[in-house]
């Protein structure tokens, strides 16, 4: 005659209870990723790093780098119709989703046609460094226009430390209607050349005062981005003429 | 004996819970915004004594309603415009100057009131995706206290914008705080301002 033995299980946890016991392994593995997610989820935003007044202590000659990425719009992207996915489900989405994005695409390259990457570079230098110039913080400060220039050759050039520069976006978003925000989103790094210790990590976002219809960009360009990154330059700048 | 993964995943069940029946505050502390910690022109200027109005609201009746998720209405737990007013005072003793309460007694340099005419968000929600938008906005009026300085009455607006993907949620205060300390920076950085106050 079979004998059957029943082990009672000792339930010490709540979640053991409620999860463990009668899940599957696939679910309760599904289950697992989406908390964890969610934990990922409610950590803090990453962290800047800010310059104090010893940071800048046996800094004498500066390099600064920029780079810039093209402009994007994001104009047929936000007005997704909320039909679609109930009508046609997530193939639907992802099929709308494509056919908006090469929308927005196209409308970003006929911006683009009055966009010159290397005058932004250079605007964005120059604010940078006319302010820091005027601050005295350097005894000197360059842009370097080479990026192919790697941080062992910089050092090897005399500089102590590298500041770089990113236009990181340059966008289009629509506001409402047929209206547009240019909005610009600039990061400033630097980094000391011996140590390599990152002693600056700042973003700054600036957006533009002024609402236009796409069809305005399209036609005259991105006519507020001098003053956009004017801004952002100097405000950048005053990290090191105004230290905490 | 249970593998690893049964109990890793019951330690993230229980971390979990927790947060998940108190992560989404209701009611947005306004003691946990930070201050701007980037450089200010304010603090070239020497030290000015600030007094302080009673700032106004004129977004709606309900003082420290910022928006409302499904059925959840969001507030800050002070009004909007004691939070602003308090946001810009911080700012100024940062850079070294000096803000008081307006009254008759007070000896001050300049006068500062303000009307809040935003502080809210939006949330939109895609299929795959949600935006946050915050906005805060303010029209500060600065009068000197000697006579022929004149006043400088302007608006001044944040706004933050934040997108995740994945189905991971956006926090009401990682939204708004950022607007609020972007409208901060606008009035830190005013050349217009600066220029009235160092005059």
């Amino acid at each position: 005659m079979k004998s059957y033995t029943f082990k009672i299980k000792k339930i010490t946890y709540v979640s053991e209870y409620l999860f463990y016991a009668s899940l599957p392994a696939l679910l309760r593995g599904c289950l697992c990723v989406c908390m964890v997610v969610f934990l990922i989820s409610c950590a803090t935003m990453p962290q800047q790093t800010y310059l104090t007044n010893t940071s800048l202590a046996g800094i004498s000659k500066v390099a600064v780098v920029v780079s810039v990425n093209t402009p994007e719009v994001s104009y047929s992207r936000e007005s997704s119709s909320p039909l679609t996915g109930p009508l046609f489900g997530l193939i639907g989405l992802a099929v709308e989703g494509g056919i908006r994005s090469g929308i927005d695409n196209e409308h970003a390259a006929k911006i683009k046609e009055h966009v010159n990457l290397g005058y932004i570079e250079d605007k964005m230098a120059q604010s940078f460094i006319q302010h820091l110039k005027k601050g005295g913080c350097f005894q000197t400060i360059e842009y370097v226009r080479d990026k192919k220039q790697d941080e062992h050759q910089l050092s090897v050039a005399g500089y102590d430390t590298v500041i770089k520069l990113s236009v990181r976006e340059i966008l289009l978003n629509r506001v409402s209607g047929d209206t547009v925000r240019l909005r610009a989103h600039v990061s400033g790094q630097m980094a000391s050349l011996k140590s390599k210790i990152i002693v600056w990590d700042r973003e700054e976002a600036v957006l533009s005062s002024e609402l236009h219809s796409l069809a305005y960009y399209k036609e005259n360009g991105l006519k507020e981005l001098d003053a956009m990154l004017e801004k952002a330059g100097k405000n950048l700048a005053y990290d090191f003429i105004y230290l905490k | 004996m249970k593998p690893y993964s049964a109990y890793l995943f019951r330690f993230v069940v229980v971390m979990a819970i927790p947060i998940m029946l108190t992560g989404c505050a209701y009611i947005i502390k306004s003691s946990e915004i930070p201050l701007l910690q980037t450089g200010s022109p304010l603090k070239g200027i020497s030290p000015k004594t600030f007094a302080f109005k009673e700032f106004r609201d004129i977004r709606w009746t309900d003082a420290s309603l910022v928006g409302q998720l499904w059925a959840s209405k969001i507030r800050l737990d002070q009004p909007a415009a004691t939070v602003v007013a308090t946001a810009i005072k911080k700012e100024l003793e940062r850079n070294g100057h000096t803000c008081l309460v307006d009254s008759p007694e007070v000896k001050a340099n300049f006068v500062i009131e303000g009307i809040v005419f935003k502080y809210w968000f939006a949330i939109d929600k895609g299929f795959f995706s949600v935006k946050g938008t915050g906005n805060v906005a303010v029209k500060l009026t600065i009068s000197a206290v000697s006579p022929n300085r004149g006043v400088l009455a302007k608006n001044y607006e944040g706004e933050y914008q934040l997108s995740r993907g994945g189905g991971l949620p956006i926090h009401i205060e990682e939204i708004l705080n950022p607007a609020l300390l972007a409208m901060i920076k606008e009035i830190s950085t005013d050349p217009e301002l600066i220029a009235f106050i160092e005059k």
